[in-house]
């Protein structure tokens, strides 16, 4: 995944809001990585990084807040940890994998 | 022969039980699909006996298919009714055969049990089962078949079912279908038997062929996933699938995952972790078979290993 470095986009997606993942979706963590099941039975798979953000989207925290934290964890750029999260949050939205707001 | 009265009226259900059948099979199941079947073609009931022998059940069958002779179609010989519904109308008796199929495999494959459905073959050997998961044209029949030659007994084509809980393989040993292409290489036919291309379908290319399975398994637990790719030329390649890529090729040979959810994904995985899940790429169906026993060869002795 490419990291887009972008502040305040159209779609409304910045640092300042708090993604939430869509609770009714099925889901399985494997080794590491997590598949995912819509109603409409398409599958979605997520790599290990992927998962990571992916539990941490419970509507509590925001980007930001979760790129400091995620950095401090790994030891990664802020900014980069920043864009990358931002760029997978937009990715999720787009697939229909997050509630709307 | 009869006319045909039956199109478009009402009580087509009584009308259908009046009529003297020249044949009925014996109560059959797919699964948890029980049916039977009667036609007023004595020589197609022979032949249905012949290819369904392996279905047999002792439970009543929730659907009777009907197989009507007609005399006055320009163009129809045949109808074809499940219990009191017209599928289809047929010039040839391999034509309704296919109809039946499809519509048995279809019930197989999407009523409600305790069971997911995959798209897959499967065989058996000494009460350890194999999965052959993929889509059309991968191999999965000419394999399976090619391994009951080799001494394993069948378990299905087209579609397996595995208990929810225990990952136990239950039997669907329909009749296989392949190419004759196919076929030579399959070379002398011990695990299977030609039956009959007299009732050969004149849609399905013009040397397919109905194999009927000699040897049919017993439930068994799932030892191990072989997802086939034949390739013409190509050599033989095995190559190990991570656990999560395994959880998704078994939902995308799901038939019911959408219906089931969660729950359904949650078997898969339990599968997906416990069963060693391997891709085959090969374009010499005895190497691959080789290949494939070795796999079983080595789950077993590392199940024994514990």
């Amino acid at each position: 995944m490419e990291p887009v470095v972008q502040r305040g986009t159209a779609d409304g997606l910045d640092g300042s809001c708090a993604p939430r993942r869509r609770a009714e979706l099925a889901h399985v963590e494997l080794d590491g990585e997590t598949v995912l099941l819509d109603d409409a039975g398409t599958l979605y798979q997520l790599d290990a990084v992927a998962t990571i953000v992916w539990r941490c989207l419970d509507g509590s925290a925001t980007i930001d807040s979760l790129a400091v934290d995620l950095s401090d964890a790994f030891h990664e750029d802020v900014e980069r940890v920043r864009s990358d999260v931002l760029a997978l949050a937009r990715q999720l939205r787009h697939l229909g994998l997050l509630q709307a707001w | 022969m009869t006319s045909t009265p039956l199109i478009g009226t009402e009580d087509i259900a009584e009308q259908l039980e009046a009529i003297p059948w020249a044949h009925r099979t014996p109560r059959l199941h797919a699964l948890d699909h029980r049916f039977a079947v009667r036609t007023t073609d004595a020589g197609l009931g022979r032949y249905l006996d012949l290819l369904l022998g392996s279905l047999a059940s002792s439970e009543r069958p929730a659907v009777v298919y009907s197989i009507l002779e007609l005399e006055d179609r320009a163009e129809a010989r045949y109808a074809f009714y499940a219990d009191g519904t017209q599928i289809a109308l047929c010039t040839t008796p391999g034509e309704c055969l296919s109809w039946l199929l499809w519509h048995v495999n279809r019930a197989a494959a999407s009523l409600p049990g305790a069971s997911v459905r995959l798209h897959a073959a499967a065989a058996e050997r000494d009460g350890a089962a194999i999965l052959i998961p993929g889509p059309s044209g991968a191999g999965k029949t000419t394999l399976v078949a090619r391994l009951l030659q080799s001494g394993l007994r069948y378990l299905a084509d087209e579609v397996v079912a595995v208990e929810s809980t225990s990952l136990v393989v239950l039997p669907y040993p329909k009749p296989l279908s392949v190419e004759s292409g196919a076929f030579r290489s399959l070379g002398d036919v011990d695990g299977v038997e030609p039956a009959s291309d007299t009732f050969r379908d004149p849609a399905t290319p013009p040397d397919s062929v109905w194999l009927r399975p000699l040897a049919v398994g017993c439930p068994s637990p799932a030892a191990l996933v072989v997802a086939p790719g034949y390739r013409p030329g190509s050599r033989t390649e095995v190559e190990p699938v991570r656990s999560a890529d395994a959880l998704v090729l078994l939902a995308e040979s799901s038939f019911d995952l959408p219906a089931r959810g969660e729950s359904g994904l949650r078997i898969l995985a339990a599968m997906a972790e416990r069963v060693p899940c391997y891709r085959l790429i090969f374009g010499d169906l005895d190497a691959a078979v080789d290949m494939v026993i070795e796999l079983l060869d080595r789950s077993t002795r590392s199940d024994e290993a514990g």
